[in-house]
């Protein structure tokens, strides 16, 4: 597989390589019990139970490391708690907002500046001294990404960046012995190569250079190009190093040196060990991939520090470690810190992590100094580049995907591309700028809010009243609430009040900086609404949750419908057995069904070896944009279908067998029974289940969310999907109430049609 | 419909091939989390292999990387928690909105029906801020009493005391039964089959439920089995077979207590059905 899309790279950027075996952890426990030793260790009392959340596999690697620093400190003890990557995420701001967060936690660089927004993290800088830490120690591009208003709110754990690997007898066959130190001279080198390979009829090209936001940045900062938010009459983005940078990136594509798109079917190491792209731009998880495939070939690649343009700036990300405000152990958790940033610590960490060290004196430790494919990782390392930490950056963000698209796919010249970002961008700065909005604005959004609630209210009001006997008098009042109140209670509590708040929330700029903060919040009128349809990836998903009705809902009805007339033919004893057999699907949690579908679309699976055994070439079934939402469909169908069926093989018991025999004593054969008795009987069953599962089906949510991520290019996102995106993994409140809203009006137009079809269905 | 001649071959082997088609993700699990040989190596997909190749490998290594035992527990409590909570409000709720007239309430009612239109995933974050402010995160009850009261189960339990006969309401009214001696003595003994449908059908819902205890359970002792078996496999350090192994425990007590109550699960989706 050769993975030449961003986002494939984006989401690997915490790829955990588990390559470790018996003698990495022996050694590892070894140098721990060294340093144990000649630390020593002082004994007091009860200790103190520090909780560290850390994500992905990292998790399992830390007992030893966490063991030692408990022998080491026998008045703390560390309970390490896994998150996936999946979900960390929420867990992470949901504690944050809830005031139940970890003591010491494991963050992504991204993430940092939410987590910061939500006043969830505590500053360092003043305690940094007492534990012998000092700034300087670390990388200065990772410790940016710990730096708020000249404060730090972490430390940079491990770190990850982008550079170069390449095949050395691919570079000699063209007589380079080292790696060209220019971006001219990589060019050329390029061109040799690919000439080369033209001259004796090989596959492949010159370099898999991932065209993707992040790898657009790097060449951005090498053009010497800032992003800029400070202030929003200044454009954000410089338009010269814009250009350049897309110049850049669309001559490797025009000159044939990499592809946008390709897919070998390979394993990404063979197509670079093979010299398919003798070149590669990727991550440290690449080495441990390749030690761990290809361990033969260990001697024939090299690293090396990205070409030079104006500077050799590489992007950097990776994990900080940080301590939640909440913590009731500051101390203690800052002691456990300063242990992990220990030169020796990190290193062993590294050994059986793989995970790069942020603290420079680790490198010269053997156990980095020793392997030569790290000493590029070092020299980049001294010169990386994060994006902005300001809170804007994620709106801004977006749109810079969107437009790098356009830009990849000659949509639009760089030129255009940057200033509509500009536009973006300052259109943006100046939401963050403007003062509360004026008075009127509060009172066409109150209106807003009570021209609803008073209209639910006059239409109560105005039903008609059951004259009850004991109306008013407190005994029936106290009856009443006695029954009622329990359960009226609960879903008022939890259900009315989140309606009518996710209502007013859609008419605001409710974000996660105003969870933290509700002074933050201000009322936008309908401007939220007049944004969505103006949002691509909203009016994706609205075409595909459309998509999903029309197609996933008639191919459950049919199946159903078809099965039950098939499966009422049988026994009785037979029928109880198919009907549960077809129902199974539908008892099954959601998360292992997905678990099971997923291995199942992959090429490991039994159907990956029967695709290959009919030589079928493996079919990404959700990572390719046509075919995600058919496989979802097709997931949803098998996992929904069997409910009708359990329903129309009731309705097909009450049919009356007298129809039957008339139709027959009539001369009608098998088809006019069907057509004017069982189809005609059946009517309102299919009526109640067609809205059934139209409503189902526009919720649909758990088959993204388990199994693509919405993704690839939102060709798989719904509007719950969305609106959980917006909502849950962006905290933009406001805006993913309104995505609902929207979805909801839609119910209310289809419950006016469904109770006038089915009132003519009565008759 | 009547039998048609000549077609009984053939819906047999439609059927019996979209059954094998709709069971062979389980059949595959279950090989998967066996060990069962064939599965990785055959190219035709066969579920059963050599009884001599299987083993309890993934479940042993999946004990000894993870306590299953914890989440399992989690989940029945959750769950065990949920049916009585559910089986209590919704009751409750369900005879004053079927045989007590208070003014409006047949609107109120639709009112309710309505909401259900509105998935829980809206109005998560505003509960979770309901229950962080109640002090209810990270515990059972903060788990529990958002759902059990669900207008679902309401209009369940509310169609079958309406379909009662009325003049067993009206005769213990006119011999001077208060509201609650007819709802404990002459109401839950009859309602018990849509009770037990309810029952079922809230334990299943909530054995299955993964986001709100995502959300709600912020410590790694309090997960159900969905989100320990998310996190499990999102940690990437499982084989498929312990992966799969992991999922057939999560889904196994569901499907049982579906075999076993299936009469009144099955009750409870059909209701309404052919009248």
């Amino acid at each position: 597989m050769v993975m030449t899309r961003g986002n494939i790279c984006e989401r690997r950027q915490f790829g955990v390589p588990t390559w470790h075996n018996r003698w990495q952890y022996i050694s590892c426990i070894a140098i721990l019990c060294i340093v144990v030793v000649t630390s020593g260790g002082s004994a007091t009392a009860e200790p103190v139970r520090l909780r560290f959340w850390a994500v992905g596999g990292e998790a399992k690697l830390l007992e030893p490391i966490v063991a030692s620093f408990s022998l080491e400190n026998p008045d703390i003890r560390v309970s390490v708690q896994g998150q996936s990557w999946g979900n960390a995420y929420e867990k992470y701001v949901t504690s944050a907002v809830g005031g139940i967060g970890p003591d010491v936690a494991q963050i992504g660089t991204t993430w940092m500046t939410k987590m910061h927004g939500l006043h969830a993290l505590l500053p360092l800088d003043d305690r940094l001294a007492s534990v012998g830490l000092r700034p300087d120690a670390f990388f200065p591009g990772p410790l940016q990404t710990c730096r708020f208003d000249n404060r730090l709110y972490g430390l940079p754990w491990y770190v990850d960046t982008r550079l170069i690997f390449y095949m050395k007898d691919a570079l000699k066959d063209v007589g380079y012995e080292r790696f060209p130190e220019t971006w001219d001279e990589f060019v050329e080198l390029g061109h040799l190569i690919n000439a080369r390979k033209r001259q004796r009829g090989e596959p492949g090209y010159f370099v898999c250079y991932p065209l993707g936001t992040f790898e657009f940045l790097t060449l951005y900062w090498q053009s010497g190009g800032r992003i800029d938010l400070s202030d929003p009459s200044r454009p954000a983005w410089d338009e010269r190093a814009f250009v350049e940078a897309s110049e850049c990136m669309l001559g490797l594509v025009r000159d044939g040196l990499t592809k946008m798109f390709d897919d070998t079917g390979r394993s990404y190491t063979t197509d670079f060990v093979s010299g398919y792209a003798p070149v590669w731009i990727s991550g440290p998880w690449m080495a441990g991939d390749l030690v761990k495939k290809h361990p033969q070939d260990f001697d024939r690649w090299q690293t090396a520090p990205m070409p030079k343009r104006q500077t050799r700036t590489s992007f950097v990300g990776g994990s900080d470690l940080v301590i939640f405000r909440t913590t009731r152990y500051p101390e203690q958790s800052l002691r456990f810190l300063a242990y992990m940033m220990r030169p020796e610590v990190q290193a062993a960490f590294f050994e059986v992590s793989r995970d790069l060290p942020a603290v420079r004196a680790a490198w010269d430790l053997p156990a980095l100094a020793s392997d030569t494919h790290l000493h590029a990782f070092k020299q980049q390392l001294e010169d990386t580049c994060s994006p902005p930490v300001e809170p804007e950056w994620e709106l801004i963000d977006e749109e810079f995907l969107r437009q790098l698209e356009r830009v990849l796919r000659l949509v639009s010249t760089p030129r255009e591309a940057c200033s509509k970002l500009n536009d973006k961008a300052a259109e943006v700065l100046t939401r963050r700028k403007a003062k509360m909005s004026p008075w009127a604005r509060l009172l066409v959004a109150a209106g807003l809010c009570v021209i609803p609630l008073a209209m639910v209210g006059f239409w109560i009001g105005a039903g008609r009243g059951r004259a009850a006997a004991w109306a008013g008098s407190w005994r029936g009042l106290t009856i009443l609430a006695g029954f009622l109140g329990p359960a009226f209670m609960l879903i008022l509590v939890f259900r009315l009040l989140p309606i009518t708040a996710a209502f007013v929330t859609s008419l605001t700029d409710f974000d996660a900086y105003g969870l933290g903060d509700w002074r933050r919040v201000q009322f936008v009128g309908l401007e939220n609404y007049a944004r969505l349809f103006s949002d691509a990836s909203f009016l994706a998903s609205l075409r595909n949750t459309v998509v999903f009705i029309f197609i996933g809902t008639p191919l459950n009805i049919l199946i159903a419908l078809g099965l039950a007339l098939t499966v009422e033919q049988f026994g009785s004893r037979w029928r109880q057995f198919l009907r549960l057999g077809f129902f199974l699907p539908t008892v099954v949690t959601a998360v292992a069904a997905a678990l099971i579908f997923r291995w199942l679309l992959s090429a490991e699976s039994p159907t990956g070896h029967l695709l290959a055994w009919l030589g079928i070439g493996p079919v990404q079934f959700l990572t390719d944009p046509t075919l995600s939402l058919p496989s979802l469909i097709a997931f949803a169908v098998w996992k929904g279908f069997g409910y009708n069926l359990v329903i129309f093989l009731a309705a097909l018991q009450n049919v009356p067998r007298q129809l039957y025999e008339v139709v027959q004593v009539d001369g009608g054969g098998w088809w006019a029974q069907f057509w004017h008795v069982t189809i005609p009987s059946l009517r309102r069953t299919m009526f109640m289940v067609f809205v059934a599962t139209v409503v189902t089906s526009s919720h649909f949510f758990v088959e993204p969310y388990m199994l693509t991520g919405g993704g690839p290019l939102d060709s798989s996102n719904s509007l719950m999907y969305y609106t959980y995106v917006q909502g849950f993994n962006r905290f933009n409140l406001g805006y993913a109430s309104s995505v609902v809203y929207v979805l909801f009006f839609g119910f209310c137009v289809f419950n006016l049609w469904q109770r006038r079809v089915r009132a003519g269905l009565e008759e | 419909m009547r039998e048609v001649p000549g077609m009984r071959v053939l819906f047999v082997i439609l059927v019996m091939a979209t059954l094998v088609v709709t069971l062979l993700p389980f059949l595959w699990m279950v090989g998967a989390s066996f060990d069962c040989p064939l599965i990785e190596t055959v190219p035709v997909p066969t579920p059963l292999g050599q009884p001599d190749g299987w083993s309890l490998r993934a479940f042993r290594e999946l004990w000894a990387s993870t306590n299953m035992a914890v989440p399992l527990l989690n989940s029945l409590i959750y769950a065990t928690g949920f049916t009585l909570a559910a089986l209590f409000f919704n009751s409750l709720a369900a005879y004053a909105f079927a045989r007590i007239a208070f003014p409006r309430r047949d609107r109120i009612f639709t009112l309710l029906v309505l909401t259900m239109m509105i998935p829980s995933q809206v109005t998560l974050i505003p509960v979770f801020l309901i229950l962080k402010h109640l002090g209810l995160l990270n515990t059972y009850v903060g788990l529990i009493i958002p759902g059990c009261a669900h207008v679902m189960g309401i209009f369940m339990v509310r169609q079958y005391i309406l379909d009662l006969p009325d003049e067993l309401f009206e005769a213990a009214r006119i011999d001077g039964c208060s509201e609650w001696w007819i709802f404990y003595y002459i109401v839950l003994p009859l309602a018990r089959p849509v009770l037990a449908t309810l029952a079922v059908i809230s334990f299943v819902g909530a054995w299955n439920e993964f986001l709100l205890p995502l959300v709600i359970m912020q410590d790694e002792s309090g997960y159900p089995l969905p989100v320990a078996l998310s996190i499990f496999s999102g940690q990437s350090d499982g084989t498929v077979n312990m992966i799969m192994a992991a999922s057939l425990i999560a889904a196994l007590p569901a499907i049982l207590v579906f075999f076993i109550a299936q009469r009144h699960y099955l009750r409870g989706i059909t209701a309404g059905v052919g009248k």
